[in-house]
């Protein structure tokens, strides 16, 4: 029996699958190249189908997180999963993430961010073909509508990577000067401005350097520009670098605590002085550790003991001498690309005179806030949810472009020991 | 009431035009499905390769570039493209692929065909099997991703609940099924053993994947 418009739902139909096809699948980009090529229009990124492209997202939350006040001058937030939403989210959000009244921290942003119907209608979809677990964000996500999929995933990522940052630590004694800050700064031996991926901390040789955070060492080597150097991954996205050590106290795939010895420092490589270039990233963008700084004290005040390495560690010289320490040429990261010097990050500090001016207003600045040990001294709750994600992997995989990460990072949040260890 | 009439006979018209590319549009969806499911394998094998290829070839390298500078001839070449991007660009090749061949499948056949048991076993072979197959698991999935899609446009409840699984499996009805008696009905004897060998390596991991993520059952069944 014919209904009298079974034609127009016909042609409904296919016209319903067709613009699905066009506007959900790469052979629709194809499509879509293919027509922009004939008539000058734009064209498509066929591998957007595949890839949540969160690289200018994920910049764009960085950078504001980071250029809002810092969480413990607002007050009010206990651990570093708070201080990240808050950061990256404001007052408002935390607020309505506290009022959701769930028991899982990382239940409760999903839901805020995708709606308590999207996000279940996701998980019974992901039910439905058989996924397991089917409330796992990695696992429900494929059955999200695209643009919630992409707001969740940034939201996610980048919540996740502030939570493992601002759970870091100095990886030396606050106390101690930064000789040359984060940003541009006139290049001592190169004779021209050039961006600063790190702080320098004017340590003598010799001194024990601690992991700011539990990780896993993904390289502790020696180059001729960065001397012996240890990277820590830090896993969802952060990662930190300790460079011209004298001494190595870990092997590459070892599993580091917050605070155990990784190095000592020292003066090799490109340096005229005994320092620490400290680095840090987050999503592969350079970041200002310094930023982090007043969150957290010391990751070396108590440095765990991960073996006898640290019994071994040479005597670093008394406090004082410090102080007196040579002043030093940073010559590490020759081969990085040069920023133009617009459009970094607002905590980014320009350092004409990398020793003294704005490095020493930077350590001042960074005292009067800090040395109270923020939430770490807190000591009354978990380090945040989400960092026991068993793969940590979405998060790297999500930003495409930016960070080449080989999935495999360390579960930092699992072995995070407990806070108020500094 | 005339009207309605005619445009509606209008209608049916240009959707009976339209049979094919509808066909080929579910058909599109549903490999489409698999696809990014087997980007997320393709990417954890990458993975795993690249770490052993680190271990084993030289320090790891990898993803080190853009955490502290290095010297450029440090670099092994496979640091040159990021994993995501690797995987992605080969599980659209994959896609790409496979959407060629079903549907060079069915394409070109009539499209009111009629596929006989004796006729299939006369072509019986490796792609007589992974064709069909695949092209099954592709078509349900396809219709599913359409209803999903759908029911993500309208207010949540039971109705655009029913209302997209009921355009989901008139898609498959409509355009599914008929694809797929296309394709049997152009399957041929085989020559030699091998025949379609490379075709088959495509479309068994987008058959699979089809059959594992694009049908809303297992969650039942199990």
């Amino acid at each position: 029996m014919r209904l009298p418009i079974s034609g127009l739902a016909e042609l409904a139909l296919a016209a319903l699958v067709m613009a699905a096809a066009w506007t959900r699948t790469p052979v629709g980009a194809l499509g879509t190249n293919a027509w922009a090529l004939a008539s000058g229009g734009e064209r498509v990124d066929m591998l957007a189908a595949f890839r949540l492209d969160l690289g200018d997202e994920l910049a764009l939350a960085l950078e504001r997180a980071l250029s809002e006040p810092s969480p413990d001058q607002v007050g009010g937030w206990t651990t570093p999963w708070r201080a990240a939403v808050q950061a990256q989210l404001g007052d408002s959000a935390l607020a309505e993430i506290d009022a959701l009244d769930l028991d899982d921290p990382q239940v409760a942003l999903e839901t805020w961010v995708l709606g308590e119907e999207v996000r279940d209608r996701a998980i019974a979809r992901a039910k439905a073909a058989g996924a397991r677990p089917a409330d796992a964000f990695d696992q429900y996500k494929p059955f999200l509508p695209d643009l919630a999929a992409r707001r969740a995933e940034a939201v996610r990522t980048n919540v996740l990577a502030l939570t493992t940052a601002m759970d870091l630590r100095w990886p030396v004694d606050p106390e101690v000067r930064v000789s040359s800050p984060f940003g541009y700064r006139h290049h001592p031996t190169l004779k021209r401005r050039k961006f600063h991926k790190g702080v320098d901390i004017a340590v003598p040789t010799g001194t024990p350097i601690a992991a700011a955070g539990a990780g896993r060492v993904v390289r502790a080597t020696e180059d001729k520009v960065n001397g012996k150097y240890v990277i820590v991954d830090h896993g969802h996205g952060v990662r930190t670098a300790y460079c011209h050590g004298s001494e190595l106290h870990v092997r590459e795939g070892q599993r580091v605590d917050q605070g155990e010895l990784v190095m000592a420092s020292g003066n090799t490589g490109r340096s005229s002085g005994p320092h620490l270039h400290f680095g840090l990233r987050v999503h592969g963008q350079a970041t200002d550790p310094g930023a982090f700084r007043t969150r957290g004290a010391s990751a070396s005040g108590a440095l765990v003991d991960g073996g006898s390495a640290a019994h071994e560690a040479p005597e670093p010289e008394a406090l004082s001498e410090q102080e007196d320490a040579p002043e030093h040429h940073d010559e590490a990261e020759l081969t990085e690309v040069e920023h133009d010097g617009e459009g970094t990050s607002d905590v980014a500090v320009d350092a004409p005179d990398p020793e003294g001016g704005a490095a020493e207003d930077l350590v001042g600045a960074e005292e009067a806030g800090g040395g109270d040990g923020g939430h770490a001294a807190d000591g009354d709750g978990p380090s945040g949810p989400g960092l026991g994600d068993p793969d940590g992997d979405a998060v790297e995989r999500s930003h495409a472009g930016a960070d080449s990460g080989d999935g495999d990072g360390p579960d930092a949040g699992a072995e995070h020991p407990e806070e108020g260890g500094s | 009431m005339g009207a309605l009439v005619l445009a509606d006979r209008a209608a049916g018209r240009a959707a009976h035009h339209l049979g094919t590319l509808g066909q080929l549009a579910l058909m599109v969806l549903g490999v489409h499905l698999a696809a990014d499911r087997l980007d997320d394998r393709l990417h954890a094998v990458l993975s795993v390769a690249v770490h052993a290829a680190d271990t084993w070839l030289g320090p790891p390298l990898w993803a080190l570039a853009e955490a502290i500078g290095l010297e450029g001839d440090a670099l092994h070449f496979w640091t040159l493209m990021p994993l995501p991007i690797a995987s992605a660009a080969l599980a659209l090749t994959v896609e790409l692929s496979a959407v060629a061949i079903l549907a060079s499948s069915f394409l070109l056949t009539e499209r009111q065909a009629r596929p006989t048991w004796q006729r299939w076993k006369a072509c019986l072979g490796l792609e007589a099997i992974v064709l069909p197959l695949t092209l099954a698991g592709v078509l349900v999935a396809g219709g599913w991703s359409l209803a999903m899609g759908l029911e993500d446009l309208l207010p949540t409840g039971l109705p655009s609940q029913l209302a997209a699984a009921t355009v989901g499996i008139a898609a498959v009805l409509r355009y599914g099924l008929p694809a797929w008696k296309r394709t049997v009905v152009n399957l041929d004897p085989p020559d030699r053993p091998t025949r379609g060998l490379t075709r088959v390596a495509i479309l068994v991991p987008i058959g699979l994947l089809a059959w594992m993520h694009g049908l809303p059952v297992w969650g039942w069944l199990a």
